[in-house]
């Protein structure tokens, strides 16, 4: 499933998650309207993004300015960080965008947790940050997909998402 | 048919650089890229130049890039530059021939002129002193059109060297 954004958007939902296969995001040009903001992606079950207190999530935050960070937090109302990191928008800098591999796995199991997987390559105003590592979602129930959305404000046109099955 | 499209496949034999071109282009916007069958006359790095739609090796100090090293016989190290002629950090070989490793990456919006050109990338090898895994990221801070990369060693020439890229594929 392939979703282009053709005219700036609050959010992007992306599901059809149906087996017990891995699944791949993968997500290219994405960048926020207002610049400097964060990337938010939750789980959706039944097509609902989900915005219960049971994200955790620990990421390093590799970066090419100074020394690389540790981005963690339990008990969440989302993942942050995946796909952006105070990510710049065009006006701030010609080129710029989020871009990220995210791996799913569990999503459609009834008794296990949604864990995933990520890498994250984005651009701000001090270098380019990558956020990588893990996160899960604590709740036993199938997932169906993932929802994104930047911390504030829309995602620009040109962002690209596809979720792919790992066979 | 696979949604993990097979472009190119070089592979060469005692040479000082492999080169790819002509594998970016309007068709798609992520691209994986495998090198493997690494051996080479010397031990160290393997760098990275993209090459521009003009044909040529993009040799400006453009490149920003950060690379966390996990070493099985020493501390951890991060690596990073925002303002290099090439990307310094995306494998790294010994001179035996099974210690060559390999290194998986990702490059993110090559083809496109109004973008950057990202890439994420993740090697395993085996330098003199033990084993090395390599986690790193980068941009080519160019809004320009790349249509292929250049990978060389640090010193030394490749006795074997391959490449593989292939295309995610999209649904239009």
């Amino acid at each position: 499933m392939t979703i282009t954004v053709s005219s700036a958007v609050a959010s992007v939902t992306l599901t059809g998650i149906d087996s017990d296969d891995v699944y791949m995001l993968a997500v290219s040009n994405c960048i926020p309207v207002t610049n400097g903001q964060n990337g938010e992606l939750r789980v959706t079950k039944s097509g609902t993004a989900q915005s219960d207190a049971n994200y955790d999530f620990a990421f390093k935050g590799l970066r090419t300015d100074t020394t690389f960070s540790n981005l963690a937090s339990v008990g969440s109302s989302k993942w942050t960080y995946p796909i952006g990191w105070s990510t710049s928008n065009t006006s701030a800098e010609a080129g710029v965008s989020g871009n990220a591999i995210i791996y799913l796995y569990n999503f459609n199991s009834s008794s296990e947790y949604s864990f995933i997987t990520v890498e994250t390559a984005t651009k701000y105003s001090g270098g380019t940050l990558a956020p990588t590592g893990g996160a899960l979602h604590k709740v036993a129930s199938a997932s169906d997909g993932v929802h994104f959305q930047w911390s504030s404000g829309n995602i620009d046109v040109g962002a690209v998402f596809t979720l792919y099955r790992v066979v | 048919m696979s949604n993990l499209r097979l472009i190119n496949e070089t592979s060469a034999t005692s040479v000082s650089s492999i080169s790819v071109t002509d594998v970016f282009s309007s068709d798609f916007d992520i691209y994986k890229v495998i090198i493997k069958n690494v051996d080479s006359t010397a031990e160290n790095y393997t760098y990275m130049r993209f090459i521009n739609s003009s044909g040529s090796i993009v040799t400006a100090s453009n490149y920003e890039y950060a690379t966390q090293f996990s070493r099985s016989y020493n501390t951890f190290t991060e690596v990073r530059s925002t303002s290099d002629d090439e990307f310094t950090r995306f494998g790294v070989q010994d001179t035996g021939t099974e210690d060559g490793g390999s290194t998986v990456a990702y490059i993110f919006n090559p083809y496109s002129s109004s973008s950057y050109s990202f890439f994420i990338n993740q090697h395993s090898g085996q330098g003199s002193l033990g084993q090395v895994g390599m986690k790193g990221i980068g941009v080519l801070k160019q809004t320009a059109s790349m249509s292929g990369m250049q990978f060389y060693p640090a010193s030394g020439t490749y006795d074997t060297v391959a490449v593989q890229i292939f295309g995610l594929r999209v649904d239009s």
